[in-house]
């Protein structure tokens, strides 16, 4: 299953209040709620050409499902269950 | 040190450094959570439902400390003094006063005046750190001693400090003179405890005066452009810089912290002042008793500041008044081995022993008076397990006494002073405590009935008699003294009936506040249990007084066969009222209104 597949890699959540945050997928819900492990805080999109923000350490956070904008999945992080 | 972390974060990021390749699910991650059932959670095996309750909610308004509508309502941010207020207020450091570039390093300044104000700043902040710290009447949540490695001017002596300061002045503002008022007052107290404080006075007065004068200039020079506040520009005037050491904070702290307009900081420093000098006043205090009435009334205002200076102002005083005991007589201290029995070596040592020991409780409940409210409950609990030990040993201490009493001079009665002495204080840490739950609203109506019967019928009853004891002692001693001295000083006499004095007022303030406690308790209608175990709460309530031997916990049963007699008179009064046509119509029962007093409350029929 794709959830499935996706559980344990890193994950980019943009939300309703234009912060990004990123962690690790661990647990969601019907309502889309998302749990991310480790997870960063950062106040601008990360990538933005210009200087780097540092991010606020936030660790385990959800995020409910109906603040979520955006989802990115990282595509090369390998699976941490996999090692 | 603040070079030390750098490097650490540093080295922290290149271990990390993760370059992601992320690809945009957002559509497909939607449409494969709608696939799922209602209430099913997709987690690895090693996620439960444990982990995912441990989780921050994000935009929760009180979980989130990060949220942007958290951010907008933020203050205008302006003189460093406005920001010291917000750290006195108890935010951290890093986010109120080094938000202002200049102390990072005054030394770089190159404008003289700004250079002493900046210097100035920073040595008064050390001074406060360093006289909150050593009262120790603080936790976590009321102020933030960290310094993130900041150096305070510790190589600029105070004098120096001041003496810069003075150059300055004719140049600057007045606000110049204030501050350095302000540090003046910090070092004269730090040089001398006690001596130091006519000069305090004096320059907080004067401190008063110039903080009219800054209020009237306060809307000269630069301020801040008047904005609506988005996420990332702040309002801010010339070298500040709010977010300058978000890196420094610990991770889950709070992104954001108002701080105060000029105007409120004025205000605040105004009253501050104005608490400080009637804190200065305590010192004029001979006994202890006068102490903790005074102190009692400035931290009622709840600023724990306040009560901190008092303990510091008055700890050293309490250590000489114990320390005194043994040699002088003060209104409710054992005066009685002072004359052939303490001659005795083993008499002395084991009272001095106790008095030492005593010191720490003693002191700890002037100390726990400079707590905040919550706080206080919690101390005081606490501190009447101390004060059992203390008890038992005082006891011993008494009963020892009574024996070498008994073989020099049968015919003299030795008094339990020690006890009593000690009993006093237990009484007193146990009427804080029960008194608090009023201040803090923690008790319901309908458990007032059982909390002023125990104020009426037992713990002011044991204080007026302990008292009252205390002072028969104090007279059968004094007046042995006198009938063994042939010589018999006039002086002592005036003396004795100065101390009786207060004595009495004690006495009578003590037996109105029983009776006010007992008039309260009898107005008061036996509250009926349907659903409930009055029991199981009265215990609850009364729980920290039941390791307290002396006085000793009244049962519950007592409580209940002492009421059924009450019941009756109760009954008979309010009934006597009504038949006379009080309030014929209303339903609602007698009322309490707490508005105008913390403790007394007004009773509405």
């Amino acid at each position: 299953m794709l959830l499935q597949s996706w559980l344990n890699k890193s994950m980019k959540v943009e939300m309703t209040d234009g912060r990004t945050l990123i962690g690790m997928f661990l647990c969601t819900d019907r309502d889309r709620n998302v749990i991310l492990g480790s997870c960063e805080e950062y106040l601008q999109p990360p990538g933005n050409e210009g200087k780097k923000e540092e991010p606020r350490i936030l660790g385990l956070a959800m995020i409910p499902g109906h603040h979520i904008v955006s989802i990115h999945i990282d595509d090369d992080s390998k699976n941490v269950a996999e090692l | 040190m603040l070079e030390e972390y750098e490097s650490m974060e540093d080295g922290e990021k290149k271990v990390e450094g993760p370059v992601y390749n992320w690809r945009c699910v957002t559509e497909e991650f939607m449409t494969a959570c709608s696939k799922l059932d209602l209430g099913e959670l997709l987690h690895d095996s090693s996620f439960g439902l444990f982990e995912a309750m441990s989780a921050i909610e994000m935009m929760d308004v009180k979980m989130d400390a990060g949220m942007m509508c958290n951010q907008i309502k933020r203050k205008v941010l302006t003189l460093p003094q406005a920001i010291e207020v917000t750290w006195l207020e108890g935010h951290s450091l890093a986010q109120t006063v080094f938000t202002n570039l200049y102390l990072h390093d005054p030394s770089l300044i190159e404008d003289r005046t700004m250079r002493a104000f900046s210097v100035c700043m920073l040595k008064i902040v050390d001074l406060i750190r360093d006289r909150i710290n050593r009262s120790g009447v603080y936790e976590e949540e009321d102020f933030q001693p960290l310094t993130y490695g900041f150096k305070m001017a510790g190589d600029v002596t105070d004098v120096k400090a001041v003496t810069a300061m003075k150059e300055v002045e004719d140049e600057l503002s007045r606000a110049a003179r204030h501050l350095k008022g302000l540090i003046q007052e910090g070092s004269s107290e730090e040089t001398s405890e006690c001596e130091g404080v006519p000069q305090a006075k004096k320059l907080i007065n004067q401190m008063l005066e110039l903080i009219k004068t800054i209020k009237e200039t306060v809307s000269l020079g630069i301020h801040p452009e008047d904005r609506e506040v988005t996420k990332n520009d702040y309002p801010t005037i010339m070298g500040f810089d709010p977010l300058i050491n978000q890196r420094l904070l610990p991770p889950t702290f709070p992104r954001y912290t108002v701080i105060h307009d000029r105007g409120e900081a004025l205000d605040y420093i105004h009253t501050l002042l104005e608490r400080l000098l009637s804190s200065t006043a305590m010192l004029d205090a001979t006994n202890i008793q006068e102490v903790m009435c005074s102190e009692n009334l400035v931290s009622y205002h709840h600023v724990f500041l306040a009560g901190l200076f008092c303990s510091l102002h008055s700890c050293p005083q309490v250590g000489e008044c114990l320390v005194s005991i043994p040699s002088q007589t003060s209104s409710r201290t054992p005066s009685e081995p002072l004359t052939a029995l303490y001659n005795n070596a083993e008499v002395k040592q084991y009272v001095d022993a106790l008095v030492t020991r005593a010191v720490r409780p003693v002191c700890t409940v002037l100390q726990v008076l400079g707590h905040n409210r919550a706080r206080q409950r919690d101390k005081w609990a606490h501190l009447l397990d101390e004060m059992v030990s203390l008890q038992d040993e005082a006891d011993k201490v008494d009963g020892y006494l009574h024996q070498i009493q008994m073989k020099m001079d049968p015919n003299r009665q030795y008094g339990s002073s020690f006890g009593t002495w000690v009993l006093y204080y237990t009484l007193q840490v146990m009427l804080a405590y029960t008194l608090s739950g009023f201040e803090l609203e923690l008790y319901a109506p309908y458990e007032y009935h059982y909390v002023y019967w125990y104020l009426y019928e037992l713990l002011y009853s044991w204080l007026y008699s302990t008292i009252q004891r205390a002072e028969t002692f104090v007279i059968d001693h004094e007046a042995f003294i006198e009938s063994v001295s042939v010589k018999g000083r006039g002086s002592k006499k005036g003396k004795k009936k100065k101390r009786s004095k207060a004595v009495q007022r004690e006495l009578i303030i003590c037996q109105a506040q029983q009776n006010m406690f007992g008039g309260y308790y009898k107005k008061l209608k036996q509250p009926s249990f349907e659903y409930d175990r009055e029991e199981v709460r009265y215990s609850h309530r009364l729980a920290p007084f039941a390791c307290v031997s002396t006085p000793p916990m009244v049962p519950y049963s007592q409580y209940k066969t002492q009421t059924v007699i009450r019941v009756a008179k109760t009954n008979f009064v309010t009934l006597k009222l009504l038949s006379g046509g009080h309030k014929q119509d209303s339903e609602d029962p007698p009322e309490f209104d707490f508005s105008l007093h913390k403790l007394y409350p007004v009773i509405k029929v």
